[in-house]
């Protein structure tokens, strides 16, 4: 009895020093990462094998495998189609305004993502790049594709967590590409994201792309979000609501870009 | 055979935990296999013989979290352990069916409450959803009856 409440006093007393004493929670974080992230990935990566090799038997067959090789691709074309139709448009604008060219250079950093929650309470990702490569607070992530992922949250030595875009914590500026709606996406209790307090007086469509406003000062402008999946402008609300089906499946990303 | 089973099963409950549970989300939220694990264990050999799996579920927890409080994992899942035992040796002494899922559904319950409410002292982002709070304890009870009969198998073999 006593030697049991004799351990858990050390380790109060250990914990107590470990969070007061500054960097070494982050020290230890970044040594704990290092051994673990590689067997985090390898169980996660054969997870996710084994689930979808049984969806893809529950499925019909090579229906769903081309389905979403299909949808993937549509998902990078999209994302292409948003970036370049923004880089034209602030190009026009600066063009016509100010009579100059605007390159839009990026300075990226391509990270690997090694670890994710594994408690389902906050959605956040691990990725591989941290303070000495650069990587600094509030820093936007983005994907391959150039579609939104989240900002960073956490930096330790090698290693960044980063906070997803759908998570319970995170608020996106957003504006609707072609009516220029602009809103708030936030996290479903259901798990998707949404959009709130849109007039019902705007005019919406069904696959109209969203995309970061910028007005956060959070996020960059442009960055392609998702689409608009429901509208639901019912009689009893104020304000239409829209669901957003994300642009990036979160689950089967491996690589990511920070923007510096 | 004692090293070779302990092993495995830690393997096993990590690669669950890992690998597998994140892909079968329902209403966005997903069991601890590490809470079900320590709760069975506590049930049959008492929370004390089981502290170091505590400390190594609940610091591997911690660090795989967004907040930066290390502990606090450690000390919801010790306290959720130490429910469990207690209610064990009071009030659901004959182990049956009913009682192991009652000492389970109180516990998960008890835990997260008592991980929400160090959330709110350390003041660490996490918004409280009554669907998935529901889920989650219901989708938890479903893997708490075999998680809790391989566990008896496991302490029968290493007696």
């Amino acid at each position: 009895m006593k030697k049991a409440f004799l351990t858990i006093l050390i380790l109060m007393i250990i914990l107590v020093i470990i969070n007061l004493i500054p960097g070494l929670n982050k020290g230890l974080g970044n040594f704990v990462y290092t051994i673990f992230s590689p067997v985090e990935r390898l169980f996660s990566n054969v997870g996710k094998e084994i689930v979808n090799f049984f969806q893809v038997l529950i499925s019909i067959g090579e229906l769903n495998k081309d389905n979403l090789v299909l949808k993937e691709k549509n998902i990078t074309m999209e994302a292409e189609i948003t970036f370049l139709k923004n880089i034209q448009q602030e190009n026009e604008i600066l063009r016509r305004a100010l009579n100059i060219s605007k390159s839009n250079n990026l300075n990226l950093e391509i990270a690997s993502i090694v670890g994710k929650d594994i408690q389902g309470l906050q959605d956040w990702i691990l990725i591989n790049k941290g303070a000495n490569q650069g990587i600094k607070i509030g820093m936007t992530v983005i994907s391959p594709e150039k579609a939104l992922v989240g900002r960073i949250n956490e930096v330790f030595g090698e290693f960044s967590k980063v906070m997803l875009v759908d998570s319970k914590d995170s608020n996106v500026a957003a504006i609707l590409e072609n009516s220029r709606t602009e809103g708030l996406i936030k996290k479903s209790e259901k798990g998707g994201i949404f959009m709130d307090f849109i007039p019902k007086t705007e005019q919406l469509q069904i696959e109209e792309r969203i995309i970061t406003s910028g007005t956060d000062n959070l996020y960059p402008k442009g960055i392609l979000i998702g689409t608009v999946k429901t509208i639901d402008s019912s009689d009893n609300q104020i304000f239409q609501q829209i669901t957003i089906a994300p642009a990036i499946n979160f689950f089967k990303l491996e690589y990511v870009l920070v923007i510096k | 055979m004692k090293y070779f089973c302990t092993i495995l099963l830690i393997i096993v409950i990590f690669f669950l935990q890992i690998g597998v549970l994140p892909n079968l989300k329902i209403a966005n939220t997903f069991p601890s296999i590490f809470l079900l694990t320590l709760v069975g264990l506590t049930i049959l050999i008492g929370w004390k013989k089981i502290l170091g799996w505590i400390i190594l579920f609940g610091l591997f927890l911690d660090f795989y979290s967004l907040h930066n409080v290390l502990g606090i994992s450690v000390i919801s899942m010790l306290l959720a352990c130490i429910t469990a035992q207690f209610l064990n040796q009071r009030y659901f002494k004959k182990e049956n069916k009913l009682s192991i899922i009652l000492i389970f559904t109180i516990t998960i319950i008890f835990y997260e409450l008592i991980v929400l409410i160090l959330f709110k002292v350390f003041n660490i982002g996490y918004n409280f959803y009554l669907l998935g709070f529901v889920t989650k304890i219901i989708y938890s009870l479903i893997l708490a009856l075999p998680i809790f009969y391989i566990e008896k198998w496991y302490v029968d073999k290493i007696k």
